[in-house]
């Protein structure tokens, strides 16, 4: 049976493209949210996720307020939160893990090795 | 310790190898002390021959002085001709001497004048030349006029007494011959031709390095003038004979001769003496003002024990002193306020300067701190009038982000302090300032004023802030449809939607590439803007050259792979570097996928690092086409390829270069590129080496 994963975009473009890299090229059942109000909903109403894949910029709560909220006790421990963003650079890698977060995938990906990359980091 | 200990140059003692000071000193002041206690005791008979032989040895050491001093300013004509003349005027009083003591031990009662006179008048004449062969400073038309002044009041108050006591009585008296009243008189004439010939001297420059004997020499006249008019006296009265207590001052005069000419340390040429003009010897301007009252005080004291019948002649010399001292203060009270004119005047441009200054000026106390001055443009740039400010302390113009840079600033950061900061205004509003402080000493030296200028960089601030956002805003709305775009054409030319036909396999790979070039593009200008506004921010860490290396070729193999080109490292484990490593791993990925890209098949690209001068060498070398050398330099600006059609076939942004140079010469490093054209080309950069300390940081 598939993983599950809960992925957070605000941008409709990239959920559907993400949704359908992690589903065909990999091998996950994407439940996909719009914005971290709509991701707290779906930890609590359609869990247990196996993963968390955030865009760290979004409007209202952004990525790192979500994660937030979801440590302190909607989402368990164990379960990898992994941020997308644009901004790359050790610093910012740093400061989201630092925050709680597994790992960093930079953005634009390229969706026939997303779910390689998202691999890498889930096994470490 | 020698003599030239006081006359330092340029800090550096000059030693006289030929005779040490202490020596000469204890010599010839033993010679003294014993000449002096002879003249009070008289342990030895023969006061009339032994005083007279007693002067002889001072006038040969003298003499023997003036002449070695001369030897040793061979290479200063002007000097050398000085010392020459001295040492001549030595010898003239030595065999004066010698001759006197022939007649003392020859006759009880010598005769005058003699042969011996002759070359007693003579010492004056050559001591008088020797004295005008000291170089003096050049003097302009008006100092020379008072120099002239100061110089007659000198002459006319020795004149005066010289007149009271000497001159004019024995002109009076006569009795002797004709022969013997001329050379009665010639005596104190000399003595004023010598001291006219001091005043030239003293009351001009003369170079430093002849400070300490000229007031040698300056004493010595001075005993010898007062010995002079004590002796033509006791001549005059007959009171006086050989061996005389006076003639302690001649011995005085030759032993302050020799030391003069001993204090003369070698010089070389006339150019280390008159090339330096910057710190001549003050003038002594002081001379007229103790010679004349000097004159005065002792003939008014003289005088006013007599009945009162004034001496006319005595009117007249006192009379011409009293014109000339009017006449020279009255030249200095115009002088004085010419200057004083001068001096409002500039005042008046350097306060229109400051007034109308198109940037802002304050000048504030250092121990305030207080505003002492604001120009109508800093009150303006804050709000204030000029009047509002002046006296007030400048806290009031401290905005509160910039308290802790106002507190780092102390006496010895201020001078040369250049940064934007920001102030508040009287409204409250910020002002951003560029702005530049230097420090003003006062009277003593000590620091007491800062100057600060400012130029108002507020609109260029604000200006700045929304380019930085406007670039911040376009590149993450341009990036974020490229994400799609590219996303979606991803997940097309993967075949997950399922094979394509030809043709348009063909032109989604042709979509992808673009979006690609394009995505790069964007971050190559989002990259060299952040660091043209100074915001990308070094993370210095010590790091492994061949690690840094490795992780590029790691970037760039794909490409190398595809392009059949082999990356070899020939980078040393133990080479390390002080870098920020993401930064320096983005000019490595930028050079080897430059020459990747410009490679032929089946080629190398090398990589190596060495220390070399204090850093760490780099150089990236491939067998490309090479680049034309008129381009070696231009290839490093932007959007400058070696050939324009490189942008669309070789899918570069044209910023590549342009990064790797921001970003080495933000590490204080240097980029270039040296290249054969159909051979190869090889680009080098310098990178600061890891400290020894923290070359072993495992």
């Amino acid at each position: 049976m598939s993983s599950r994963l809960l992925l957070v975009d605000d941008e409709d473009a990239i959920r559907i493209i993400a949704s359908i890299s992690l589903e065909r090229v990999g091998d996950w059942k994407v439940i996909a949210a719009s914005s971290g109000q709509a991701a707290l909903e779906a930890v609590q109403d359609d869990g247990p996720f196996d993963a968390v894949l955030m865009d760290v910029m979004m409007p209202g709560l952004d990525g790192p307020a979500t994660l937030q909220r979801m440590r302190a006790g909607l989402l368990p421990q164990y379960v990898p939160v992994i941020f997308l963003t644009a901004k790359i650079g050790d610093a910012e890698r740093e400061r989201l893990i630092s925050l709680g977060a597994s790992g960093v995938l930079a953005k634009p990906f390229d969706p026939m090795t997303l779910p390689d990359q998202l691999e890498q980091i889930l096994e470490r | 310790m020698s003599f030239v200990d006081f006359s330092r140059s340029n800090g550096r003692p000059v030693t006289s190898k030929l005779i040490s000071t202490r020596v000469a000193v204890a010599v010839l002041g033993s010679y003294f002390a014993i000449y002096v206690s002879w003249q009070l005791f008289h342990w030895l008979p023969g006061r009339q021959q032994l005083g007279q032989a007693f002067l002889i040895p001072a006038d040969l050491a003298a003499f023997c002085a003036a002449w070695m001093a001369a030897q040793r300013c061979e290479g200063s004509p002007r000097l050398r001709s000085f010392w020459r003349w001295m040492s001549a005027a030595m010898a003239a009083e030595a065999i004066a001497d010698i001759f006197l003591l022939k007649y003392n031990i020859q006759y009880d009662e010598p005769p005058f004048p003699t042969i011996a006179d002759a070359f007693f008048l003579s010492f004056y004449l050559l001591l008088f030349v020797a004295l005008l062969q000291i170089p003096v400073a050049p003097v302009t038309k008006a100092k020379r006029l008072r120099i002239l002044l100061d110089g007659a009041t000198v002459v006319l108050g020795g004149g005066a007494v010289v007149w009271y006591f000497v001159l004019g009585p024995t002109a009076k008296a006569g009795g002797q011959g004709v022969l013997a009243t001329v050379v009665s008189l010639a005596y104190p004439v000399g003595d004023l031709i010598l001291l006219a010939g001091l005043a030239a001297v003293l009351l001009r420059s003369s170079p430093p390095i002849l400070r300490v004997a000229l007031l040698l020499i300056a004493g010595g006249i001075t005993a010898s003038i007062v010995a002079d008019v004590v002796y033509s006296y006791g001549v005059l009265h007959d009171t006086y004979t050989s061996g005389d207590p006076i003639d302690i001052l001649y011995v005085l005069e030759f032993l302050l001769f020799t030391l003069a000419a001993l204090s003369q340390r070698p010089v070389r040429s006339d150019d280390q003496i008159l090339g330096n003009w910057s710190q001549p010897t003050p003038r002594a301007t002081w001379l007229p003002y103790i010679t004349a009252p000097i004159g005065f005080g002792l003939l008014i004291g003289v005088e006013s024990r007599r009945p009162f019948f004034p001496d006319l002649s005595l009117v007249l010399i006192l009379t011409m002193i009293g014109g000339l001292v009017a006449i020279r203060q009255y030249l200095s009270l115009r002088e004085l306020a010419a200057a004083e004119r001068a001096r409002r005047e500039s005042e008046r441009r350097s306060r229109a300067i400051f007034d109308n200054a198109g940037v802002g000026i304050t000048v504030n106390d250092l121990r305030g701190p207080t505003i002492l001055d604001v120009n109508q443009t800093f009150a303006e740039m804050v709000g204030y009038s000029p009047e509002e400010l002046r006296g007030k302390g400048f806290s009031r113009l401290t905005h509160p982000d910039e308290l802790e840079t106002f507190r780092s600033l102390g006496p010895k950061t201020i001078d040369g302090f250049q940064r934007e900061i920001r102030f508040l205004r009287h409204d409250g509003s910020s002002l951003w300032g560029n702005m530049t402080l230097s420090l003003l000493d006062d009277e003593a030296g000590a620091p007491r004023y800062v100057i600060g200028v400012l130029e108002d960089v507020t609109t260029r601030k604000q200006a700045e802030q929304v380019k930085d956002e406007f670039i911040s805003v376009v590149g993450h709305e341009l990036r974020t449809p490229l994400t799609s775009i590219r996303g979606s054409l991803g997940l097309l030319e993967g075949g997950v939607f399922g094979e394509l036909p030809g043709e348009a396999a063909g032109m989604v790979e042709l979509a992808v590439a673009n979006t690609d070039r394009l995505l790069k593009l964007i971050n190559d200008i989002l990259d060299i803007e952040r660091m043209d506004a100074g915001r990308k921010e070094l993370d210095l860490v010590p790091a492994k050259a061949f690690e840094l290396v490795g992780n590029a070729m790691q970037i760039v193999q794909m490409t190398a792979t595809q392009a059949k080109v082999t990356l070899v490292s020939e980078v040393p484990n133990d080479l390390a570097v002080l870098v920020d490593a993401d930064s320096v791993i983005q000019v490595l990925v930028n050079l080897l996928g430059n020459a990747v890209k410009f490679s032929p098949r089946w080629s190398t690209v090398t990589v190596a690092g060495t220390p070399e001068n204090g850093h760490a060498l780099f150089s990236i070398k491939d067998a490309g086409r090479g680049i034309p050398s008129d381009r070696l330099e231009t290839i490093f600006e932007r959007f400058r390829q070696v050939d324009s059609s490189d942008a669309r076939e070789k899918g570069g942004s044209g910023l590549g270069l342009a990064i790797a140079r921001d970003i080495v010469e933000h590490h204080g490093g240097k980029i270039w590129a040296e290249s054969e054209i159909g051979r190869g080309s090889a680009f080098h950069f310098t990178l600061p080496l890891a400290g020894q300390a923290e070359e072993r940081f495992e």
